[in-house]
């Protein structure tokens, strides 16, 4: 035979060969490092976990400044006010003060403005314009003292006579603020002019103002808000076996566990846009709690050695009979373990708010949640009604976390404060994963449906 | 009943039932991988555990492209290594190959079954009988062999040759004995 068959054969033979060992002596030396090593796996995965929750957060932060810097029309504008509106003023007030004369040559030597109107002598239109003799005044006080002269009413000619010092003099100063007066008087840089929206006022006498003020205070196009809230809610547990094996084990558990509530509370925070739609993140724990409970009385009837009868002889002894007689003994089992599955979910919320009344809104809403975390606490049965340690032994029954619930629900707020809101939301949440591992013959999945109370903050 | 796949999947996630199915049934075949290596039944049990804390250590990075069982026969047989005296081994060989001459064609290994062979291997130095395994059972090439034992290949080659050599010495003897008893 050539080595290279030999090799074959042999190497064939040696591998399929199999030696004699106590494997439960094996896994009973291996059991401890094997439970630490899967604790250090589950570390492991929390941690990837916190990774992707800190990475949802960042998300969150980086929206929150790039919404905050591209939403400040508001700020921009008012700063606008009241950095360039004064300088108007000042211009003016230097014109009108001194009676510049390169303003008076333009307004005469421009043929225009022989057609501008001009200002009546009405006393509404002679009206003096004290606030603007001020350049310190807020934008509030100048909108104030601009008003009164948007409703002025100008003739279509401009008299003769107008070339008059008096008469250039008392344009300028009585209509400051009509745009094509600002641009007559002087160069005006076109920001500041773009404060003042101005409708055209041909043919003369308009009868809307010729001028509209900014308003004075906007809506905020996007407010954030941060809630926190609690709940708590029914459950309703599915028990299904996974094979025809595991159908008694699912008597067992139907028959001795009791799924009774779930408490939860979490932290949001989020974003209301201005029509009612709005938007949410948070961290969520939830707590499931069970009962398992047995009560239950067994009696084994054995049969053992002992005394069947006493037999009297006429001596007057007793003389004892023994043989096999019943023995029973009876067990009366009462347990009543609290399971509790604890979940911490990263909810992902969108909703829409409608208002009605001054404090009131309704709302719906809608999401999915990442779970990162699901531990286990108590005890479930066997078929034997053995009792199997869930928390220590978790990896073989229970998965460490699930990946996605979702969950909808309806909202009723009330505005407690401009700031603080009161909200009772009936909530529907369901956990689609299977909560048990793959190699455990049952499958155990939750929906919860309850109501959270919450207190939001808008910021 | 778990396939093999489930019982690496779940040995993977950490499931302990899973873990405890792959020790239950792949023992008795990783402790003859072991027991080839080291005879003594204690320290054989030693490294048989070893092995299977590596295996959970490094299931992860197990790819399903080749035989799972290889993979976990390789790890056996590193612990086993590892359990050895290396510089004993290494020793050994040194003094051995100054006397090598050529590789023996074994060919008469036909008149005895596996077992008979295999206590024949068994009474073999440890140096041939780790390098014999090494090549002849689990597969390993002299350059790996060379690199596990901390050797030359050619010291691994020489080792081979001796072992074949003193087997086949053993077998003609034992089958000289099986005829005279005839």
């Amino acid at each position: 035979m050539k080595w290279q068959v030999f090799k074959n054969r042999f190497s064939k033979e040696a591998r399929q060969e199999e030696a004699e060992v106590d494997i439960a002596a094996i896994w009973e030396a291996i059991e401890p490092q094997v439970d630490a090593l899967n604790k250090k796996k589950k570390r492991k995965k929390r941690g990837f976990f916190w990774l992707f929750f800190i990475g949802v957060a960042a998300m969150v932060a980086f929206s929150t400044y790039w919404i905050t810097h591209s939403s400040t029309d508001l700020p921009n504008e008012a700063k606008s006010e009241q950095l360039l509106v004064p300088s108007v003023i000042q211009q003016q007030q230097q014109e009108s003060d001194i009676d510049c004369p390169p303003v008076i040559a333009q307004a005469t030597s421009t043929p225009s403005i022989a057609t501008l109107p001009t200002p009546s002598t009405t006393p509404k239109s002679q009206v003096p314009l004290p606030s603007l003799n001020s350049p310190q005044k807020s934008t509030n006080e100048l909108l104030e003292a601009i008003s009164p002269i948007s409703t002025v009413t100008l003739p279509s000619q401009l008299p003769s006579a107008s070339n008059s010092p008096e008469t250039i003099n008392s344009i300028t100063s009585a209509t400051p603020l009509s745009t094509s007066h600002l641009q007559t008087i002087a160069p005006l840089p076109k920001r500041a002019l773009s404060l003042l929206v101005v409708k055209p006022k041909y043919p003369a006498f308009p009868s809307e103002p010729i001028l509209e003020t900014t308003p004075e205070k906007k809506q905020p196009k996007h407010q954030f808000f941060t809630e926190v809230y609690g709940g708590v809610s029914a459950i309703d547990r599915t028990l299904s076996a996974k094979d025809a094996a595991s159908a008694s084990l699912l008597q067992v558990r139907d028959q001795y566990e009791t799924p009774l509530e779930a408490l939860q509370y979490g932290l949001t925070v989020g974003m209301q846009h201005r029509p009612g739609f709005w938007w949410s993140v948070g961290i969520q724990s939830t707590t499931l709690t069970e009962r398992f409970a047995v009560n239950e009385t067994t009696s084994v009837v054995d049969s053992i050695m002992g005394i069947q009868a006493l037999r009297i002889n006429i001596t007057g002894d007793t003389v004892p009979i023994a043989g096999m007689i019943a023995q029973t003994t009876t067990t009366n089992r009462d347990i009543e373990i609290f399971n509790t599955y604890h979940l911490l979910d990263i909810p992902l919320t969108i909703g829409y708010d409608y208002q009605f009344g001054e404090r009131w809104r309704a709302g719906v809403s809608a999401g999915i949640a990442a779970n990162i975390s699901l531990q286990t606490k108590g005890s479930i049965p066997d078929e034997l009604l053995q009792l199997n340690d869930i928390e220590a032994e978790q990896a073989s029954f229970f998965q460490s976390n699930l990946s996605w619930s979702y969950h909808f629900g309806l909202s009723v707020s009330y505005a407690l404060t401009d700031h603080f809101e009161l909200r009772l939301a009936p909530t529907i949440q369901v956990y689609t994963d299977d909560f048990s591992v793959e190699g455990y013959g049952i499958s155990q999945k939750y929906t919860l449906l309850g109501g959270r109370l919450g207190l939001r903050y808008q910021f | 009943m778990l396939t093999e796949e489930q019982i690496i999947q779940g040995c993977q996630q950490g499931i302990k039932t899973h873990q405890r199915e792959l020790v239950v049934r792949y023992s008795p075949l990783l402790m003859a991988a072991c027991r080839r290596y080291v005879h003594d039944g204690a320290a054989a049990k030693d490294v048989l555990q070893e092995t299977f804390i590596r295996i959970f250590t490094h299931i992860h990075r197990y790819q399903p492209t080749g035989s799972f069982e290889n993979w976990m026969r390789r790890i056996a047989v590193r612990c086993a290594l590892t359990w050895l005296d290396k510089s004993k081994i290494k020793k050994e060989i040194e003094l051995t190959e100054i006397h090598l001459s050529k590789a023996v064609e074994p060919e008469v290994y036909h008149y005895l079954g596996f077992q008979a062979i295999n206590t024949l291997i068994d009474e073999l130095p440890i140096g041939y009988r780790t390098v014999f395994n090494l090549n002849v059972v689990e597969g390993y090439t002299h350059k790996e062999i060379a690199e596990l034992l901390d050797i030359t290949e050619s010291a691994s080659r020489s080792q081979l040759a001796r072992a074949k050599k003193l087997l086949r010495q053993k077998i003609n003897l034992v089958d000289c004995q099986k005829k005279a008893s005839l």
